[in-house]
């Protein structure tokens, strides 16, 4: 294997996953990880000028909808599976941060 | 307001959210009417509370009203689009990312002429808005709740180029923005309700190049409080840069009460949304026919109508721009001035009776009701015109030095003397008579 | 044993009322309860009283039955959406989820009349080749307990092959159904990507995943998929193909080339499982048909293109699960899944996306071109499923690569849209199953079908059933 990934790139990368990962199993993540993305690099040695990128599988275009209003949940429906309700809204722990979009 | 202090010129871009009305959301079924729904979550469904195993697909007319607003504004039109996905975790966005639009926007390259100059519209796209959060104390813990009726709600995006020169202009772009969008009847804009969200990002420059930092204004919900924020950012950012530095590039808000603007937070590192092709959509691929045709069903523009209805009605651009508001009432409009010309009333005058809200300008009125409003308006009684005369003839000896006035070149004595005339006879007058019969006694 | 027969037999008796609806689903609730501690097929099963009631209102209806499919008993890979159970997807992360509305392909299932029993065992997500990435138990292979049942749709592949259901709806992402229906020695479809609706299907890869029939025998998938397929407004990548009709014409003769292509030949390839494969074709030459070698050059880079866009794509797929609608928290992802959703959002992110994303996109491109050719010189291409023979449990779970690896020749036809049938072929000499994979053209199914249909008149290793079935009790 050529280059293990480093730690702090497997941290931040669960961070954009928005997982947590138990401390004592970052290094096993490390280089597991590692041993894939080693994997994945075969890749490089192929070189694809102009070639476009397939990133799906349709042979339709334009397929829409017109704009019509169908049945929605009702509120007990939408709600039904969350544990963390109020007044027919879901709960969260406040939200510090800014949303940044 | 200034738009350069000293040596600094602002270079100001915007960015607009504009919610579309129609009636169902962006990408599934739902009634599109978030601020009206009775309950939260109750405009829901699979797709939109991003359940496991739902699925998108587009609104037909929302795409078709994004590329009209596109033409509208002198853009060009992609004709090979898609959706991508923008990724980043917030309570409100329920699938963990947005579908939305990434490097080939429906609408590109167009522009909007101001008082202060053309601006360029870099793009336009289409997208699906977020749930509401909002923020309460429950049992003395502060926590955040959730509502999806407007996760969905399909939302346009407009990105201007940075060529805002001042406060003022970005004021108007954002209304002139808005004004279309309400012309076409694709959007309410109300800021009240969310329908239009305004951003700006501005900086200053010595040699009008971009300069290396940017300020982003966000959440501010009104036109007049957007100029206020920028008039202040350009001082306050002055200020940084006469002392040497650069201002730190972040995210500020506009506090009404204080009058200043304060940092949200610190921009350090971009977010990085893993764009890439939403597989779950299939590509979208128009054709330069049917973008005409699309072009074709635009109503005239407001731009065009002002200068339409000054050369054909003579009618002032500044009653024009405020009574076009709408391509229903215009098309009204015009037959009432049609109508106005035809028994020799100057469509102007309607114009100004409307703009005056002395003519209510109804829009389930016939054109010929409107006329015959600003018909009886203006009736004006029948004189006998030997009766005027004699009229004229007292003013006239009564107020001698009134008359000597006038004899001396002050002509502006005339309205004075017009006034006398139409007290005594306490009549609807037509003042075009009775100022040439007064002339004629003057002359004698 | 009634569920040792076709669906058209079965159809016949109770049309015949020489069985009912009742008799079959009380068949499949015995053996599922004598069997299925041993196999963990089943994460969920419906009340029984529920469903005898519902056996004895389709027993009352028979005289109005239309499908062959009426009364009888399948099961769904627990990655279905339906109402009238919990839907896992094999984690706890959603134990407790109750969907409140239905996948598609269960609704037109439930109108054809056939009975739901229960939702079947997987790797979590689709996260896997062993059913092992699971929350409800590892499976076990009906053939060899010690041994993995395949993945992921292990669950219902090996409901099939110990007769607990007439038949099973897996899910195909990189080899989902292929793998486990070669591991339990039953017949399992890849359809072509966007032949049947996804909508109501737990999303692992949204240009990868395809909803498939799992069952005893081709003639029972033909019959299955006829009641599958179709445009669905709900879902937009589902196509309007109008190739149908598999049932009608499944035993007339075809005359087809067979093309076997070389790189599903390499070295990570068990011999065993290549001389099982290379008798199927001199089976087929035997009968007379043309047997030619072709090349498809990029299977050499076939997991990791398989694996870059199916991991991206998971990796965006699994954001919405962040407890807030529904669902546990997302920490109780296992080690695999989160192994997974990282090496996603890696290869999407800024920086890195060029060289992994992208490159796999354009690679893609590249690979469905070669595909392409060589059906050129072909109509179908018979490989293997997997480089293995079925491996002990816990042999995979700890190694992600060897993992990755076993999806080398199935992965690939996902990321190509191409449909793909895996038949039994044969066993090892310790009786372990080996199945094979006939690989055909985007919306060729029916050709597929009767191509397998005749493998399936020319020998009868998809007859012979599990021992686990000779148990007494």
């Amino acid at each position: 294997m050529k280059q293990k990934i480093d730690k702090s790139l497997v941290k931040h990368i669960a961070q954009l996953a928005n997982l947590e990962l138990d401390e004592d199993k970052i290094d096993l993540y490390q280089d597991q990880l590692s041993v894939i993305v080693d994997h994945f690099n075969d890749l490089k040695s192929l070189s694809f000028a102009d070639v476009p990128e397939t990133s799906r599988i349709v042979e339709e275009e334009n397929v829409w909808r017109e704009d019509k209003v169908t049945p929605s949940f009702n509120q007990d429906e939408a709600l039904s599976n969350s544990k963390n309700t109020h007044q027919g809204y879901f709960l969260v722990p406040y939200v510090l941060t800014q949303k940044d979009e | 307001m200034t738009s350069s202090n000293k040596n600094y010129q602002l270079i100001c871009g915007l960015e607009i959210h504009a919610e579309l009305k129609t009636d169902s959301k962006m990408f599934c079924g739902c009634k599109n009417d978030p601020f009206h729904a009775p309950k939260p979550n109750v405009y829901t469904c699979p797709v939109c509370l991003g359940m496991p195993g739902a699925l998108p697909v587009p609104n037909k007319k929302a795409i078709e009203w994004t590329i009209k607003l596109g033409l509208a504004l002198n853009c060009k039109i992609n004709l090979f689009s898609k959706f991508d996905r923008k990724h980043y975790f917030y309570p409100d966005l329920p699938k963990g990312y947005q579908i939305s639009q990434y490097d080939i926007p429906f609408c590109y390259g167009g522009y909007l002429d101001t008082s202060g100059g053309r601006v360029g519209i870099t793009r336009i796209h289409l997208e699906e808005d977020t749930g509401k959060l909002l923020h309460k104390n429950i049992d003395s813990k502060k926590v955040s709740l959730v509502d999806f009726n407007r996760g969905g709600v399909p939302l346009l995006e407009l990105v201007t180029e940075p060529d805002i020169k001042s406060a003022s202009q970005a004021a108007e772009v954002s209304r002139k923005v808005r004004d279309i969008i309400r012309y076409l009847d694709i959007g309410n804009c109300d800021m009240q309700k969310g329908g239009m969200r305004l951003e700006a990002n501005l900086s200053l420059s010595k040699t009008g190049d971009l300069p290396d930092y940017k300020v982003e204004l966000k959440n501010i919900n009104s036109f007049k409080y957007m100029e206020q924020a920028i008039a202040y950012e350009i001082e306050r950012q002055t200020e940084v840069l006469n002392g040497g530095e650069n201002p730190t590039q972040e995210t500020r808000g506009w506090d009404v009460a204080k009058q200043k603007s304060f940092s949200q937070r610190t921009k350090e590192t971009a977010e990085d949304y893993r764009y890439f092709p939403d597989p779950d959509i299939p590509p979208l691929q128009f054709t330069k026919e049917q973008v005409e045709k699309w072009r074709e069903e635009l109503p005239t523009l407001p731009e065009q109508t002002v200068d339409y209805w000054k050369t054909k009605f003579e009618i002032e651009g500044r009653y024009s721009r405020l009574l076009i508001n709408g391509h229903q009432t215009t098309a009204l409009l015009e037959l009432v001035f049609v109508a106005a010309l035809e028994k020799d009333i100057k469509p102007n005058n309607i114009a100004k009776e409307i703009v005056n809200k002395n003519i209510k300008l109804d829009p389930n009125s016939s054109h010929e009701e409107i006329v015959s409003t600003y018909q009886q308006l203006h009736q004006t009684d029948d004189v006998d015109s030997d009766v005027l005369v004699q009229v004229i003839d007292e003013v006239l000896t009564t107020n001698p030095d009134a008359v000597e006035k006038y004899k001396a070149g002050k002509i502006q004595v005339i309205g004075f003397l017009l006034g006398q005339v139409a007290q005594k006879l306490q009549q609807k007058l037509d003042m075009k008579q009775v100022r040439s019969e007064l002339l004629k006694a003057l002359e004698n | 044993m009634l569920l040792d027969k076709s669906i058209s037999q079965l159809a016949r008796l109770l049309k015949d009322k020489k069985n009912s609806v009742v008799d079959l689903v009380t068949e499949s609730y015995e053996r599922i309860e004598k069997l299925d501690h041993q196999l963990n097929s089943f994460i969920t099963l419906r009340d029984k009283k529920e469903v005898i009631k519902e056996a004895q209102q389709a027993d009352k209806n028979i005289g109005k039955a239309t499908s062959p499919l009426y009364g009888i008993p399948y099961s769904l890979k627990d990655a279905y959406v339906n109402k009238e159970t919990r839907t896992t997807c094999g984690s706890e992360v959603l134990d407790k989820f109750n969907s409140p509305y239905e996948a598609t392909v269960h609704r037109k299932l439930k109108e054809a009349g056939a009975i739901l029993i229960g939702k079947n065992n997987l790797d979590a997500w689709g996260h896997g080749g062993s059913t092992e990435n699971t929350d409800y138990g590892a499976g076990k292979n009906p053939w060899d307990l010690t041994r993995i049942q395949g993945g992921s749709s292990g669950g219902p592949a090996a409901a099939i092959s110990s007769r607990m259901v007439g038949f099973a709806i897996g899910e195909d992402t990189g080899g989902s159904i292929r793998n486990p229906s070669s591991m339990c020695n039953t017949s399992g479809l890849k359809v072509s990507y966007g032949r049947v609706s996804r909508y109501g299907t737990i999303a692992y890869a949204s240009s990868l995943d395809s909803v498939g029939p799992m069952a005893k025998s081709v003639e029972d998938l033909a019959l299955v998929l006829e009641s599958m397929v179709g445009k669905d407004e709900l879902d937009a990548t589902s196509s309007a193909n109008k190739d149908v009709k598999y049932i009608k014409n499944l035993n007339k003769k075809v005359t087809k080339t067979i093309g076997v292509p070389k790189e599903f030949f390499g070295d990570g390839l068990d011999p065993i499982v290549e001389n099982i494969i290379l008798r199927a074709v001199k089976e087929y030459e035997a009968a007379g048909y043309k047997i030619v070698n072709v090349s498809i050059p990029l299977m050499e880079y076939g997991v990791s293109i398989y694996y870059l866009t199916g991991l991206s794509e998971t990796s965006s797929n699994m954001a919405r699960y962040d407890g807030v609608r529904y669902g546990e928290s997302r920490q109780l992802l296992s080690d695999e899944t989160k192994r997974r959703i990282m090496l996603g959002s890696y290869a999407l992110s800024a920086g890195y996306a060029d060289e992994l994303y992208k490159k796999a996109q354009q690679a893609r491109t590249k690979l469905i071109e070669e595909f392409n050719k060589a059906f050129e010189s072909c109509d179908v291409l018979l490989a293997p499923v997997t480089p293995s023979i079925p491996a002990k449990i816990g042999e995979l779970i700890n190694d992600p690569l060897k993992s990755f690896l076993e999806d080398l020749y199935t992965g690939p036809i996902n990321v190509a849209g191409l449909t793909s049938l895996s038949l039994p072929a044969g066993f090892t000499k310790d009786n372990l199953p080996v199945g094979m994979q006939l690989i055909g053209q985007r919306f060729h199914e029916a050709e597929l079908l009767k191509m397998g249909y005749v493998y399936q008149q020319l020998t009868d290793w998809h007859t012979k059933k599990p021992p686990i079935l000779n148990q007494n009790d």
